[in-house]
């Protein structure tokens, strides 16, 4: 019951519904004008014949002998059986001389009468004439008969059209409407289950590529991405979970110990510990919401174009005496062609800063570190590429995701996020990030889509 | 000095209103954030140090109400959303100074220091000298003792934002913030390198240490003291 409901209040339905309707209302207006046109027609048949009739009355008067007159209508009206004309010819005074016993008409001209119905007059209406010829009245009509039946046929023919068409109209719009109401079915029966939680299921997809299965697929598209993000939040959160604790067990312990410390100096260096691991687990803190934020919004109207190799430049100068310390070596290796970076300078500077700090902290000493901006395919791009030990090819798309570090035990310090807000820093930016192997170490390519205003400036 | 606190976490508050008081200011603290309005728009204050999120009216709303009748005490926000777009607001609606949650106290009271001596700073000055260090910011040069010392930009912006507040700390975030534009916290020791680059430049080869650490604070620049 509720099925043929949600059919019969589906689109397609409504729409041959409307159609329906509107086709009935333009056959309605035609009908009337063919009707009343082929009616009309039949009806100057008539006249004409009535006329021509009227011709041998007037041609019998002519003489001036009314009997001769009364003669022709006489043996017109005995003519055998039944006939479809009444004719009547009445004297000056106004009675009956000759013909069928009618209501002598009372005015002349064209005029239609009703006789009563006989064995000799058949039917009721007639299209008659009326003149006076010598002071005498002469009637003669033409039955109607034939005009009403061929009415009447044509009515009742256009009327079965009607119904024929009606009901094919509401059978297709049922059909198609089944059809679209099947497929919303199973559309809501899917989202149903993704609401209560399978966000595996997906939208069938039918081979006839409608716009039920366009909105479907990409529904489907959204639903991919939306488990894609749950995924990753689950797995994030386990991360957060299991990363935010272990600094916080450790300041737990610290402050414990330092409770228990017998001198004030170890006491202090306790609590500097403690303190020391609380701040770690704040920086865990900020760039989580850093990236969230930054991946959440989409505004680019901050955005300002600046010069690729300026930015280079500036912080080869601000790391270049850091990298030492480390006892590697920071260069710059100039690419062709100057570029323009049409983004948020600050966020672009956090993301060169931390693919260098990436290749500081995982390579060894006596590494070189070689820092490059320029132009690949008319892209804009920043490089950095180590000699350091590498990411291998097959684990390439795993360092993005949030707290994912290659070697857990082996890195204490990064917390894996690295990589994940220079992800998301050039997803923002609409740039790609592509690892590739420098033979050897890593070479980390960020490349800047092409813009108007880059090329403007 | 006067210090306004408007912060309606009473622990945070009292933290802060211990804090200053040890180091001799008074302290006023409100918790509301109307308070914090009728209270600066009838008392003077030397700093306000206001919450971003307040109950009653937000620290926002209240700088722009302060800003509007004319009050120009330095404001400095705390709040415990650090985002680029964040800073940019509270800075736009009249505020001087932003500072995230959670902060060392050292952090607090280096930048209500910096901040309450802002005024003197502002009629400029090209030339800034410390004992027997000058700083020529137009023409880029710094000599000590007569003898001319080749810094590089960075050095000498650091140099230069250590002079203009010499004798306060100038704290490791604030020359992140001010030398490179950072607003982020690169993890690495971009500050420290940087810092003992340039006292082997200023100080190592001359008698008297002029640059001085903090520890666990930052760095200030004064003469030596009798």
């Amino acid at each position: 019951m509720h099925r043929v409901s949600s059919i019969l209040a589906g689109a397609a339905f409504r729409s041959a519904v409307l159609l329906l309707l509107l086709f009935l209302a333009v056959f309605l207006v035609a009908g009337v004008v063919i009707v009343s046109q082929t009616s009309s027609e039949a009806e100057s048949e008539i006249r004409a014949l009535v006329s021509n009739e009227f011709e041998l009355f007037r041609e019998a008067a002519e003489t001036g002998d009314m009997n001769q007159l009364r003669q022709l209508v006489d043996s017109s009206a005995a003519a055998a059986g039944p006939r479809f004309f009444v004719v009547a010819l009445y004297r000056p005074d106004g009675t009956l001389f000759a013909g069928d016993d009618i209501p002598r008409p009372e005015k002349l001209g064209w005029s239609t009468i009703t006789s009563g119905v006989n064995t000799k007059t058949p039917t009721e209406k007639y299209l008659a004439l009326t003149e006076d010829i010598g002071g005498y009245r002469v009637t003669f009509g033409r039955t109607l008969f034939f005009v009403e039946v061929g009415s009447a046929a044509l009515w009742r023919a256009l009327m079965l059209a009607s119904i024929v068409v009606g009901i094919g109209a509401l059978a297709i719009g049922y059909l198609a409407s089944h059809g679209v109401s099947a497929k919303l079915d199973r559309m809501a029966e899917t989202l149903e289950r993704v609401a209560r939680g399978d966000s595996r299921v997906r939208l069938p997809v039918g081979r006839s590529n409608d716009q039920v299965d366009r909105v479907s697929r990409q529904m489907n598209a959204h639903l991919d991405r939306l488990s894609d993000l749950l995924d990753t939040m689950r797995n994030t959160v386990i991360s957060i979970a299991h990363d935010l604790k272990s600094p916080l067990s450790r300041a737990y312990i610290l402050l414990q110990e330092a409770e228990e410390a017998p001198g004030e100096a170890e006491q202090t260096q306790l609590l500097e510990e403690a303190q020391a691991e609380i701040e770690r687990l704040n920086g865990i803190f900020d760039t989580v919401l850093r990236i969230s934020r930054i991946e959440a919004s989409d505004d680019q109207s901050g955005f300002a174009a600046f010069s690729a190799r300026e930015l280079v430049s500036e912080t080869l100068q601000t790391f270049e005496p850091v990298v030492e310390e480390a006892r590697q070596e920071l260069i710059e290796a100039p690419l062709s062609g100057d570029a323009t970076i049409v983004g948020d300078r600050r966020m672009v500077v956090q993301l060169l800063v931390n693919l260098i700090t990436n290749a500081s902290r995982y390579s060894p000493p006596g590494a070189r570190i070689e820092l490059s901006a320029g132009v690949e395919d008319q892209h804009p791009v920043l490089i950095v590429a180590d000699n350091g030990p590498g990411i291998p090819a097959e684990r390439r798309t795993e360092v993005f995701e949030p707290f994912r570090r290659l070697n857990p035990e082996r890195d204490e310090r990064g917390a894996g996020l690295g990589l994940a807000l220079v992800q998301a820093i050039a997803t923002r930016h609409r740039a790609s990030v592509r690892l590739e192997d420098n033979q050897p170490g890593l070479r980390v390519i960020v490349r800047f889509p092409v813009s108007d205003l880059g090329a403007a400036a | 000095m006067k210090v306004v606190v408007a912060e309606d976490d009473r622990t945070s508050s009292e933290f802060i209103r211990k804090g200053l008081a040890q180091q001799g200011h008074s302290v006023e603290t409100v918790y509301d954030g109307r308070d914090a309005l009728t209270f600066c728009l009838y008392n003077s204050c030397d700093v306000l140090v206001l919450d971003r999120m307040m109950p009653g009216m937000d620290g926002l709303s209240v700088a722009k109400a302060l800003r509007a009748s004319g009050r120009t005490m330095p404001i400095l926000f705390l709040t415990s959303m650090g985002d680029v777009d964040d800073r940019v607001e509270g800075l736009m609606a009249g505020g001087d100074d932003y500072l995230v949650k959670p902060f060392h106290f050292s952090e607090l009271l280096a930048r209500i220091t910096v901040l309450a001596r802002r005024p003197q700073t502002a009629e400029a000055s090209s030339r800034l000298s410390i004992h027997d260090l000058e700083l020529d910011l137009m023409a880029h040069t710094a000599t000590r003792a007569g003898t001319r010392i080749d810094l590089q930009a960075k050095e000498f912006a650091i140099l230069a934002l250590l002079m203009r507040n010499a004798g306060r700390i100038v704290t490791k975030t604030m020359l992140l913030e001010q030398v490179w534009d950072f607003n982020f916290d690169p993890q690495t020791t971009v500050v420290e390198t940087h810092m003992s680059r340039l006292r082997a430049k200023i100080d190592k080869p001359f008698e008297v240490p002029l640059i001085h650490t903090t520890r666990n604070t930052g760095y200030s620049i004064h003469a030596p003291r009798q």
